[in-house]
């Protein structure tokens, strides 16, 4: 694990050096006529293997085929974990990213973001009744996460005084949650709703808590290529104004869905 | 009551029948020397005493008490009769001392500074006290084998078993370990024997016997064997080795 | 475009601070593991010359599983599944320990003990038998013998194979950070996730790990060499 990470982190490294001469990627992705989506594949509803087809579905696969088809190519998606994401963007073994990754400012330093596709907000999954309703009452409890996730250092500013413990996705959290190992979850509402949906009874468990961190959610691109962000913004801002962004939500947040989650929000769109 | 008292002794290994039907008394302060050709069951006949060898049929009482019984603890009953091999077997990664001190510490329970009383005195006894710190690579085969003795006495046992004591010795090693044990001898410990050394025998031995084939073929008191064999298996085997 | 190292950020300040506490927890799990699997090594390799029908086959059965699937697996097995085979009394005063940290210990005492098992196996088998013979002759019991005749000179053999399996221990506790126990490993992704700074956290991570395993590895000699009597037969 500490080799592959650092035989990653070398490769990075490498392509950083090499990649002075690198043509613009909205070309290669023609070229290659496939579109290689990093998303997630254990976070229902973003991305998750659906357990009928065996194949990764969810919200940010469907925003990533809609970007393919203004293409005119493929899809190709890879799984990727929050740790993982980033590096594999920046080594271009994707070329783009759609797993549930806030846009901060201090990853503008590696990498690109598209504009916001999805408002999330920082919030904490706890047992129903289990004593637990805000951040203040975390104090000396034993909070879940993921790795490389911005959750992990929100929940540490915002309750000093709690155990955070980072597992590998969010999946673990949860079930070291149902198993009385951690007191609570801690990552952006609608993840949270999705697991708890994953659950035989969802009704155990409630999302709950006051403000922590909001979590504007973009699409994760190659350093400094704007023809490229222009292209996915206003392809974005296109799926917005026509109707298939609602139509998209509808079909994994809408009231019929398994989370359902109501849009409050609006995208920032360009006159 | 005997010290030991052997009856009708079988043993086979697989489909070989090396012990077929030994009988033998062992008094106390008795010394026996037991010889014969070479796979004719002397070895497995002594080891069998402290249960170093399983036997399938007859007897073996300790005392009076079939080593067998339930109530017989192995590793008490072999804490009374010491043995001494053939190669030694001294344990290489501890100090001659250690060596000695091993068993009556663990088994025995005894002190350690009472423990090292004691071995140094064995020590001394054997000849080889100004090495009680080297470790056994370190000395001669006749030198090893004098402390295997003092580390078997150490345990002060009943009866001695030597398992062919000198055979592994360069010749000029013998008589230092066959003083040793012509010592013990005479200082009324009970032994039991098997050597080739018809010398010892003649000199210490209250009796000697004759095994071949996994059967007593013969035995009397030293003079009479040697002088007047009845057995032409007897004659055969001391032409050869005398 | 040029990679500018910035090695100030493992060298000093907060980053510097979660290198040393990553380290020192590595340290301590590698050692406590270390201690464990040795002792249940040893235990495991012994059972199996009992000639107890039941010992020998438990023993078998012990390495043979524990030896022949993954330890990733097997971290999970113990942080995850104690909850299904333990008293949930008992799971609820675990959890407020650092079930964490002990879950780690207990999967790389086992999977580490299994390969130990086997190398102590091998280093009872090269000791003569007459060593076993002669130690039981004087009347110490099977267990005595073993632990003042046989095993301390079968440890004097086993010591270059038992180092590798030390060495190969500190390298597997990387992966108690799957579970949250936040060893060397785990600070350098943090590091990495929270600066992007992944080229010198693991540049860093992976150099202490070099120096660890060069320092078990020489001290262990050197003990070997300067301490232990070399045996000759």
């Amino acid at each position: 694990m500490k080799k592959l990470s650092f035989a990653l982190a070398l490769l990075a490294a490498c392509t950083m050096l090499a990649g002075a001469a690198f043509a613009g990627k909205l070309d290669d992705i023609k070229k290659n006529g496939v579109l290689v989506a990093g998303v997630k594949d254990s976070q229902p509803p973003f991305g998750y293997v659906d357990e009928q087809s065996k194949q990764i579905v969810g919200f940010e696969i469907d925003v990533c085929k809609y970007l393919a088809d203004k293409l005119g190519v493929k899809l190709e998606i890879k799984p990727v974990t929050s740790a993982t994401r980033i590096p594999m963007l920046t080594q271009g073994s994707v070329d783009i990213v759609a797993a549930t990754m806030t846009h901060k400012i201090e990853r503008e330093a590696e990498i690109d973001f598209s504009i916001t596709y999805f408002p999330a907000e920082q919030k904490l999954l706890v047992k129903k009744g289990g004593g637990i309703k805000t951040v203040a009452d975390l104090a000396g409890k034993k909070v879940g996460s993921a790795k490389g996730s911005t959750s992990e250092k929100n929940i540490q500013a915002a309750q000093p005084k709690c155990q955070v413990i980072s597992y590998d996705t969010y999946p673990m959290a949860f079930l070291a949650l149902k198993q009385g190992k951690v007191d609570a979850v801690t990552t952006d509402a609608p993840i949270l709703a999705g697991l708890k949906a994953t659950d035989e009874k969802p009704e155990m468990w409630e999302v709950t808590g006051d403000f922590i961190a909001d979590e504007p959610y973009g699409l994760g691109l190659p350093e400094n290529d704007s023809d490229y962000r222009d292209f996915v913004n206003a392809s974005l801002m296109e799926m917005w104004r026509s109707g298939e962004y609602a139509k998209i939500y509808d079909k994994w947040f809408g009231p019929k869905s398994k989370c359902p989650l109501e849009l409050k929000w609006k995208m920032e769109l360009w006159p | 009551m005997a010290m030991i008292e052997v009856h009708k002794l079988q043993k086979w290994y697989g489909d070989f029948h090396v012990l077929r039907g030994i009988t033998e008394t062992v008094e106390k302060g008795e010394v026996l020397v037991v010889c014969g050709p070479s796979g004719s069951g002397k070895s497995t006949f002594i080891r069998c005493i402290n249960r170093l060898e399983e036997y399938q049929k007859g007897t073996i009482l300790f005392e009076g008490r079939d080593i067998h019984d339930k109530g017989v603890d192995v590793n008490a009953l072999r804490a009374e009769i010491g043995i001494v091999f053939q190669q030694f077997n001294l344990y290489p990664h501890l100090t001659v001392l250690k060596n000695v001190t091993l068993a009556p510490t663990k088994v025995r329970g005894m002190g350690r500074d009472e423990a090292e009383a004691v071995a140094l005195a064995l020590l001394e006894r054997v000849g080889i006290h100004d090495q009680a710190h080297k470790y056994p690579a370190e000395l001669s085969g006749g030198q090893q084998q004098r402390v295997a003795i003092a580390r078997a006495l150490a345990m002060k046992p009943k009866v001695m078993l030597f398992d062919e004591p000198t055979s592994a010795l360069d010749p000029e090693m013998i008589n230092e370990v066959l003083a040793v044990m012509k010592d013990l001898a005479r200082e009324g410990m009970t032994m039991l024997c098997v050597t080739h050394e018809m010398g010892f025998a003649r000199e210490v031995a209250d009796r000697v016997i004759f095994m071949d084939g996994g059967v007593v073929v013969e035995q009397a008191a030293p003079d009479i064997f040697f002088s007047n064999p009845q057995h032409e298996r007897t004659k055969a085997f001391l032409k050869e080795i005398l | 475009m040029k990679y500018n190292f910035d090695w100030s950020i493992v060298l000093t300040g907060e980053y510097h601070q979660w290198l040393i506490d990553g380290l020192w927890l590595t340290l301590k799990i590698s050692a406590l593991s270390i201690i464990l699997a040795t002792a249940l090594g040893t235990l495991v390799a012994v059972l199996r010359m009992t000639k107890v029908k039941a010992l020998e086959w438990f023993s078998l059965a012990f390495t043979e599983f524990f030896r022949n699937t993954p330890l990733l697996v097997q971290i999970y097995f113990w942080y995850f599944g104690s909850y299904v085979l333990l008293p949930e009394a008992v799971n609820k005063w675990l959890y407020k320990q650092d079930f964490e940290f002990a879950a780690g210990v207990i999967a790389l005492t086992v999977y580490t003990a299994a390969f130990i098992a086997e190398e102590i196996r091998a280093g009872i088998f090269a000791i003569p038998k007459n060593q076993l013979e002669a130690s039981r002759a004087t009347g110490l019991s099977f267990l005595q013998a073993y632990r003042y005749v046989i095993l301390p000179q079968a440890f004097r053999i086993i010591i270059p194979p038992l180092i590798s399996q030390f060495l190969n221990l500190i390298k597997n506790s990387s992966l108690v950070m799957t579970i949250g126990v936040m060893d060397l490993t785990y600070m350098a992704r943090q590091i990495e996730s929270h600066t992007f700074r992944g080229f010198e956290a693991f540049t860093a991570a992976t150099l202490i790990y070099l120096v660890i395993s060069l320092i078990v590895s020489l001290s262990i000699n050197l003990y070997n060499k300067h301490f232990l009597r070399q045996i000759k037969y």
